[in-house]
């Protein structure tokens, strides 16, 4: 009876979280009070399932299912939206930002990934980075192209969202690195070879696989740079200051 | 002294690895005994074939293979006779180079904890000699074949003997030496019902087998034995006492393919007498070299040895390690597609460290060593592998023990002496000297080493053309064409009169009418003199080394810098170190202009061997009594510097004597770096 009455919980939280979509909800919002009610305890199950995972903080929760859980990518959203908004106060003069004011606004999961998404969104030349004295300072590079004289980017990209144009959805890419996988009979395979297979953008699925990564589902190996081709190498994850060219997903992939 | 227990990172000799995590590497591990243990089922004599060779492959270098390897070792410790195995560098004489090492591998002790054998241990080589023939006669007894008058007891007893019993048994060994015939008769008789037959008799092998076990204290004889092994020719004089019929003794004059096929014959003859004792496990590691970029021919032929290997030798299981993106770029693309089939499927894939791993790890290095509390507390407290997100999915042992050395240097209170920049292969090169120096069993010929540098490190040194050359009967290989000199090399590691005397006729031939010409020859200093005194041959040889014969001894300390060399660019080749092949090589090339200056040598009576490099210093072992004092001061002291423990050390010993003595402790733990070697007591080691 208790299993079904789990079971039952589950699915409630299950529809409510894919309803409410990317911005999730609280405890409170998905109806939890009581810390050890079916519904705490259905709430915990499908965390520990990797069903659902929490954005926020224990006591400011926001519960997400587990293809929303993008702690990198709205930590990165977040921080391009706050450079953009900074403005500029008189014409031909920009404003630069400390980090504390790139980071308004992240909380909880994706306040952790501040530093990572900085260094993501410098690298993307998206952010840059100035420095004065031990001081680090950042503005967005589109205003700053635009002071050069440099060609404006077209409107529809100014639209998209700074690094993902979509969103990769796990099961999806599991798929395809199964095939890779089965293809070539050994699991650690090339980067280039799944993003082929899964006909993504190559900085949406580094970007995924580097996400899978930190949460200690895809060993990333280097492989042996200097043999590489150049279309291998182009699928590059630098880690430990060194660029990592194979994946292996570990749970049972 | 400044240590930093994380410069470890590479393991180069599976008989000293360090304690394994728990968990790492189970699964392969687990997979590989599990293959072998289907080579233990079926009666004596087995006829055991394992149908593939198993394949390891590492997604980087520093994920474990040679570790794992070690480990295999281990596991198999009395159930298998061990063999790692380096790359061959001649395509032409591969299997030559194959059965002297597997030979020299068979002289470790059965232990595998010390390079050298200790009061009560055997080699490998040993144990098989007593295993084949006290299984022959367990066999012959219960199937009648041998008839006794207590059979039962007869039997019981030959079943639980312990090898050291038997080999101390006088009786046995006359006995033994006495029967030779009869026992080979029933060897052939048993092969025979077993479908297996030898390419060499049966009463050679068992003449050999039973001269080498029971002659422990004659040099000369295991001398002879070890050669015949090796697929070398060996004295008239020797081959009768010994047993070797005559189709069996390997003409002097045998070319360099037919002496190729007749050690390959070896090879197959020892995995059939397997049968009567254990299987064989043959590793080949560090394959990287093996890649075929430039010249595809070693790649190719690493394949034919690999089907030849499954395909027709008995009671063996071959392991072969190697690095991913290597393996699929270099070597595999000139593998034909039987020789891939030979490789079972799935292959068997290393694993990453976990954040558990790494934190058992780290405590488990930074253990035996004084090190200051506060920096340990700081390395252990975990904290700072959080800054290691990669570390949640896993990482590669070496790439997690470089962060760990990084670390370690970070927290120093006075930063530590900065490496010398510029110079950093320089640098680096110390360390492999040291651990060269403080590996004993190294230091023997080793022609595929050898080889390997007079081709392909001087083929691109200035003003010397390297040629191959097969000469008419096989004695050199190769030819190095330069201004005023013409040199021809041979790579021979016997010690038999005849086939030098052959060598020395056909150098002469080679030479005559060149006064440019003259035939080198590498010696090092475990084997024989080349001529030995009573040589009937030898005032012809002499009068050969005067002219053209130019036999090159090397000294310890030459021999340190040639293998650390071969190791240095091996390490390069398979991605351990973070230099270029090819930076590796101008680096050797220029280091070694000594040996280049002496190879180059025109003058005859330069050719002369220094004292150092005279040969036979090496072939007694260590004493006990320094063995003993080495163990007490070590097990003491916890660590201490190789200097320090030599000032130690009453009466003055060298540090070769040194390193022999500490070869032969288990727990003793070498640790290199450019400036010094550390023993390191380890009860767990």
């Amino acid at each position: 009876m208790a299993k079904e009455s789990l079971e039952f919980k589950k699915k409630e939280i299950l529809t409510k979280l894919e309803k409410a979509g990317p911005p999730g909800l609280t405890k409170g919002g998905l109806g939890i009070k009581a810390a050890k009610s079916p519904g705490a305890r259905a709430l915990k199950a499908l965390e520990e399932e990797r069903e659902i995972a929490n954005l926020g903080t224990a006591n400011k929760t926001r519960y997400v299912l587990i293809e929303f859980y993008r702690p990198l990518e709205l930590a990165c959203d977040r921080i391009e939206g706050n450079a953009k908004a900074a403005g500029s106060s008189r014409p031909g003069i920009l404003e630069l930002l400390s980090q504390k004011e790139l980071e308004k606004g992240c909380e909880g999961e994706i306040r952790k990934k501040v530093d990572e998404a900085i260094d993501w969104l410098v690298k993307d030349r998206k952010l840059l980075k100035l420095r004065r004295g031990r001081l680090s300072y950042y503005v967005h590079a589109n205003p700053v192209k635009e002071a050069l004289g440099e060609e404006e980017p077209s409107r529809i990209e100014k639209k998209e969202p700074p690094v993902l144009r979509g969103v990769l959805g796990r099961p999806e890419v599991l798929n395809a690195y199964r095939r890779v996988k089965d293809r070539l009979g050994y699991s650690n395979v090339e980067i280039y070879e799944l993003q082929k297979e899964l006909g993504a953008p190559m900085d949406q699925v580094k970007t995924f696989l580097l996400e899978e990564n930190r949460r200690g589902n895809a060993v990333l190996s280097l492989g042996d740079w200097s043999l590489s081709s150049e279309e291998t190498r182009s699928g590059a994850i630098e880690l430990l200051g060194r660029p990592h060219l194979l994946v292996r997903f570990m749970d049972g992939a | 002294m400044e240590i930093n227990p994380f410069d470890s990172v590479i393991v180069s000799e599976p008989r000293r690895i360090e304690k394994p995590v728990k968990g790492l590497n189970n699964l392969p591990l687990a997979e590989l005994v599990n293959q072998f243990q289907s080579l233990e089922h079926g009666g004596i004599p087995r006829t055991a074939k394992a149908g593939s060779a198993l394949f390891v492959l590492s997604p980087q270098p520093g994920y474990g293979k040679s570790h794992l390897i070690g480990r295999l070792f281990k596991a198999l410790q009395g159930r298998a006779t061990v063999v790692y195995l380096r790359p061959f560098t001649n395509p032409s004489s591969c299997w030559k180079s194959i059965l002297l090492k597997t030979v020299q591998e068979m002289e470790f002790p059965e232990s595998g904890e010390t390079e050298v054998c200790g009061e009560g241990d055997f080699t490998q080589l040993e144990g098989l000699a007593h295993g084949i023939l006290r299984n022959l006669v367990v066999r012959g007894l219960e199937e009648g074949d041998l008839k006794a008058k207590n059979k039962d007891v007869q039997l019981e007893h030959f079943r639980k003997v312990p090898f050291l019993e038997l080999r101390n048994s006088e009786e046995w060994s006359t006995w033994v030496s006495g029967r030779i015939s009869a026992l080979a008769s029933l060897l052939n008789r048993q092969l025979r019902r077993a479908g297996m037959t030898l390419n060499a008799s049966s009463v050679s092998w068992l003449g050999v087998l039973g001269a080498y076990a029971y002659a422990p204290g004659d040099y000369d004889t295991r001398q002879a034995c070890l050669d015949w092994l090796k697929g070398g020719s060996i004295d008239e004089e020797q081959a009768s006492l010994t047993h070797i019929g005559k189709a069996d003794r390997p003409a002097a004059e045998m070319g360099l393919s037919d002496l190729n096929e007749l050690c390959k014959e070896r090879i197959m003859d020892l995995c059939c007498l397997a049968g009567f004792y254990r299987p064989f496990l043959f590793c080949f590691d560090q394959t990287e070299t093996y890649a075929g970029d430039r010249d595809p021919v070693n790649a190719q032929t690493f394949g034919l040895v690999v089907q030849t290997l499954v395909d027709d030798c008995f009671n063996h299981m071959t392991v072969i390690t190697a690095n991913q993106h290597p393996w699929y770029n270099t070597i595999r693309p000139h593998w034909q597609e039987a020789h891939i089939h030979r490789l079972r499927q799935p292959y068997i894939e290393l694993e990453p460290l976990t954040r558990k791993q790494a934190e058992e790890l780290l405590g488990h290095r930074l253990e035996g060593w004084n090190l200051p509390e506060k920096k340990v507390a700081e390395m252990v407290d975990g904290k700072w592998l959080n800054d290691l997100p990669a570390l949640k999915s896993g990482l590669g042992i070496r790439q997690f023990l470089h962060e760990c050395g990084k670390r370690w240097k970070a927290l120093a209170p006075v930063p530590s002496a900065p490496e010398p920049g510029g110079e950093e292969l320089t640098f680096l090169f110390q360390s492999y000297l040291k651990k060269v120096g403080a590996q004993p069993k190294r230091m023997v010929f080793d022609p595929d080493v050898l080889f390997w540098l007079v081709r392909d490190v001087a083929r691109e040194l200035p003003g010397i053309i390297v040629e191959e050359h097969k000469s008419q009967k096989g004695s050199f290989v190769l030819r190095w064409k330069a201004e005023g000199v013409l040199v021809y090399f041979g790579f021979e590691p016997g010690s038999n009169w005849s086939r030098w005397s052959a060598i020395d006729r056909e150098a002469g031939r080679l030479c005559e009418g060149t006064p440019d010409g003259k035939a080198l020859f590498f010696r090092t200093p475990e084997l024989k003199e080349i001529p030995s005194p009573t040589w009937k041959c030898a005032p012809q040889l002499r009068e050969g080394r005067a002219k053209y014969l130019h036999i090159l001894t090397l000294g310890k300390r030459e021999m340190g810098a040639i293998y650390a060399s071969y190791d240095l660019f091996s390490d390069a080749a398979e991605r351990n170190i973070p230099f270029e092949r090819e930076e590796v090589l101008a680096f050797i090339r220029k280091e070694l202009q000594f040996f280049w200056a002496q190879i180059l040598e025109r003058e005859p009576n330069k050719w002369k061997p220094r004292k150092e490099a005279l040969p036979g210093s090496s072939k007694e072992g260590p004493k006990k009594k320094l063995v003993d004092q080495v163990r007490d001061i070590v097990q003491r002291e916890r660590f201490l510097s190789i200097q320090d423990l030599m000032a130690r050390l009453s009466p003055r010993v060298t540090e070769d004597e040194l390193h022999k003595a500490h070869s032969c402790i288990r727990e003793i733990k070498v640790h290199v770096s450019p400036t010094m070697t550390v023993l390191q007591w380890r009860q767990d080691a």
